[in-house]
């Protein structure tokens, strides 16, 4: 792919302009980054209370070459329509999306690039002007900003050509010094406002794949559920048959497993949703029983499984975390490696999920090694950010980002070993507690 | 549809990361069936990448009767003879059923390491996976995909299956087209012939052959029986009354066959090279068109090839449903 990229540029051209087109034309319009109502109530605060303020900073502490209180006092005022109860209460509408940039054209690209104009540019000014650059792109859509710069830019300088104080001509030198810093200023702008775009756009594709994946690890125990009660009604005609009873029997056990393995998911997902406000109990955790609990009641989905883990116990310790946390950071293990032993190409043996509890170098330590499809060295260093997943089909890249807090939260830190199709070994290490 | 001139039961292989789902089809599929259960890509693609070369000499068996027949040895027999000593045959798969979303290896790409196995594709596949499906059927990488969400998945997927199954395989309808002239195979492609055939095939046996000298099918049953429906058309009927009566059958006997009452097996025992005393057996007409006549005629145990044992004996010691890890 890229080398056929690289030997004909024609091709390279056409998808960056089809990437530009997309950029520009495709993407949704946010016109209000971040639309709360309190964010919105603080931009009009800040408009009603700055301008006066600056008003008489430039006009009366630091007097500037041109100010004017009766500018100022319009623009303040633009401030109180941004704290109107129509706009704040629905800051998502199209009227309120359309009031915002109306008031931050005129206060932000029309009103600086005015003042800049009538104070020829001065040091004051040319930093004012930059620093308006910046903010215009922080509070709405990149493309919208880079429109209402060309455009107010524009009407200011016709509106000063017609009515403006005259101004002695600018030296060369000046000149192009200021061209400089305000083309530096807007490019930077311009990327910035770009690439948060872009993650914003990222953000919300993590969110919904997640969620996308959490439903569908929720359908494929349905899937089962469902095939059982075709089996109910098979085996309830045959009921009167030998052994139809037993068999009715056996099906509602595994109705009652099935269920209590997508209660056990859904504990999971809900634990790992709650990455960034874990809860701050803390009590002394004996390694070895935990560790045992957990061996003991994992939902495996069959025997094999079940025999493939090998739990040794060198020497027990006690650590400070929250046990249920904590057994939820082994299940998430347990459940990766799982996942990589199902990836190989053949059943796995007994040992080849091992997990050992001991104590090394004053350390107490949690070694969890399988013998799966094993994780790429680059993808090593990125497995515990959060909605990494090395598998993003069926992964929604949470369950070690979680590992990570939880370990990091009792004072721990959790690495891992690997390499491609020879295993992983992730080793918690946690300071104990005596 | 046109009714298979060579039939018989195959394997049906699913594909599945998840036990349950797989122990619980083991329990809701046709006990007729012969699952397999496979929990890895890699196991399963191995398994049947093992049988082009199987198919192929089947094929090839079946060729060679085909040419035996062109040089004086009767079909009958040697069909008979093939049934007793080829018991592998039951174990070749005809339908594979994938699921699409599995770790290390998407169903598609498991599918796309079958390129010369012959059998029927599905693709079992979640709601958000049904582009892929789509496209994949539109690719001709697959012959159908199910949902797994779909309502009564177990009665779908066995609709699905049984419809598969009930497809003539190609190669072999070329094989036992040549054992056939062309009116024969012109009088089977009739619809209502085919649709007659069809379900007299499926009430009485699990497996058949058409052949055309004599013009019949032999079938067997899933407990080893074996038995002849004789066919004749009705421009047929005043030659085998004449053979009949060249053969010793009374005046009356031989009416009754002229007037398209009953059929009788003499060609049977011909083939068979076993005479005996002539069955006459009542015919009936297959088919609207009143052209074609049936009767159907047990084949007698001592005709019978030793080690005619049947489908039901091999699922019993072939047939157990274990998920393959």
């Amino acid at each position: 792919m890229i080398r056929t990229l690289w030997s004909s540029p024609g091709a390279w051209v056409r998808m960056w302009c089809a990437r530009i087109r997309a950029e520009l034309l495709q993407e949704q319009l946010v016109l209000i980054l971040h639309p709360s109502r309190w964010r919105l109530r603080w931009l009009g605060l800040f408009t009603l209370v700055g301008h006066p303020l600056f008003g008489w900073i430039w006009g009366q502490w630091l007097p500037q070459p041109y100010e004017s209180p009766a500018l100022r006092a319009v623009m303040g005022t633009l401030g109180l329509l941004l704290i109107s109860e129509s706009i704040t209460n629905d800051p998502s509408s199209k009227l309120s999306a359309r009031i915002f940039s109306v008031v931050f054209w005129i206060q932000l690209p029309v009103f600086f690039s005015w003042m800049y104009l009538c104070n020829n540019g001065n040091t004051v000014w040319l930093a004012s002007f930059c620093a308006m650059v910046l903010i215009y792109y922080h509070v709405t859509d990149w493309r919208a900003a880079t429109l209402g710069t060309v455009s107010g830019a524009l009407l200011a300088w016709t509106l000063f050509q017609a009515f403006g104080p005259a101004v002695s001509p600018m030296s060369q030198q000046q000149f192009s010094i200021n061209a400089v810093v305000i083309a530096f200023s807007w490019a930077s702008a311009m990327l910035l406002g770009l690439s948060s775009a872009n993650l914003r756009r990222e953000h919300l594709q993590h969110t919904l794949t997640t969620m996308g994946i959490m439903a569908h690890e929720l359908r494929t125990p349905l899937a089962t559920m469902s095939l059982i009660g075709d089996a109910v009604r098979n085996e309830s005609r045959q009921v009167k048959e030998p052994g139809g009873g037993q068999r009715l029997d056996q099906l509602v056990v595994r109705l009652h497993t099935l269920v209590r393995n997508m209660n056990q998911q859904i504990d999971t997902q809900i634990a790992n949703a709650r990455l960034l406000r874990l809860p701050t109990h803390r009590e002394s955790v004996a390694a070895a029983a935990l560790l045992r609990n957990v061996v003991k009641d994992y939902p495996y989905r069959n025997s094999r499984e079940r025999e493939s883990v090998v739990l040794v116990l060198r020497k027990d310790f006690s650590f400070e975390s929250s046990y249920r946390l904590f057994a939820q950071v082994i299940n998430n293990l347990l459940k990766n490696a799982f996942r990589a032993l199902a990836a190989t190409s053949s059943a796995a043996k007994p040992g080849d999920l091992r997990i050992e509890v001991g104590v090394l170098n004053g350390y107490g330590r949690i070694i969890v090694t399988d013998q799966g499809t094993g994780i790429a060295p680059e993808l090593q260093a990125r497995i515990f950010e959060p909605f990494f997943s090395t598998d993003r089909g069926t992964g929604h890249g949470l369950g070690l980002a979680f590992c990570q807090q939880v370990v990091e939260g009792a004072g721990g830190s959790i690495r891992v070993k690997s390499e491609p199709g020879r295993g992983a070994i992730f080793i918690i290490e946690l300071p104990i507690l005596r | 549809m046109s009714f298979p001139l060579f039939h018989r039961p195959g394997a049906i292989v699913f594909l599945d990361d998840d036990p349950a789902y797989l122990e619980m089809l083991a329990m809701v599929l046709p006990r007729q069936w012969h699952v397999k259960l496979y929990l890895r890509p890699q196991t399963c693609i191995n398994q049947l990448q093992q049988e082009p070369p199987l198919w192929e000499a089947d094929a090839w068996t079946q060729q060679e009767m085909i040419e035996r027949w062109r040089t004086g040895s009767p079909l009958i027999p040697q069909v008979l003879n093939y049934w007793a000593s080829h018991t592998a045959r039951f174990g070749l798969a005809r339908v594979c059923v994938f699921d699409y979303a599995m770790p290390g290896m998407d169903g598609l790409q498991a599918l796309g390491e079958l390129t010369d196995w012959p059998g029927g594709r599905v693709l079992l596949t979640g709601q958000a996976d049904e582009h892929v499906a789509v496209s994949a059927f539109n690719r001709g990488l697959i012959d159908q995909f199910i949902a797994k969400q779909t309502v009564d998945i177990s009665q779908h997927l066995i609709t699905v299956i049984q419809r598969m199954l009930a497809q003539p395989q190609i190669r072999y309808s070329q094989i036992w087209r040549a054992a056939l002239t062309q009116p024969q195979h012109a009088l089977l492609q009739v619809p209502s012939v085919a649709r007659q055939l069809a379900s007299l095939a499926s009430s009485h046996w699990v497996e058949h052959v058409v052949i055309g000298q004599p013009f019949g099918i032999l079938g067997m049953d899933a407990d080893g029986r074996a038995s002849w429906l004789q066919l004749e058309s009705a421009a047929g009927l005043a030659d085998l009354a004449e053979l009949a009566e060249s053969q010793g059958l009374k005046a009356a006997a031989a009416d009754d066959i002229r007037a398209g009452r009953h059929l009788v097996d003499l060609e049977l025992q011909q083939a068979l090279g076993q005479p005996g005393p002539a069955r006459l057996i009542p015919a009936f007409s297959i088919g609207h068109e009143g052209t074609l006549l049936g009767a159907l005629f047990p084949v007698e145990l001592a005709a019978s090839p030793p080690g005619l044992t049947g489908y039901k004996h091999w699922l019993k010691k072939h047939g157990r449903r274990t998920v393959r890890d």
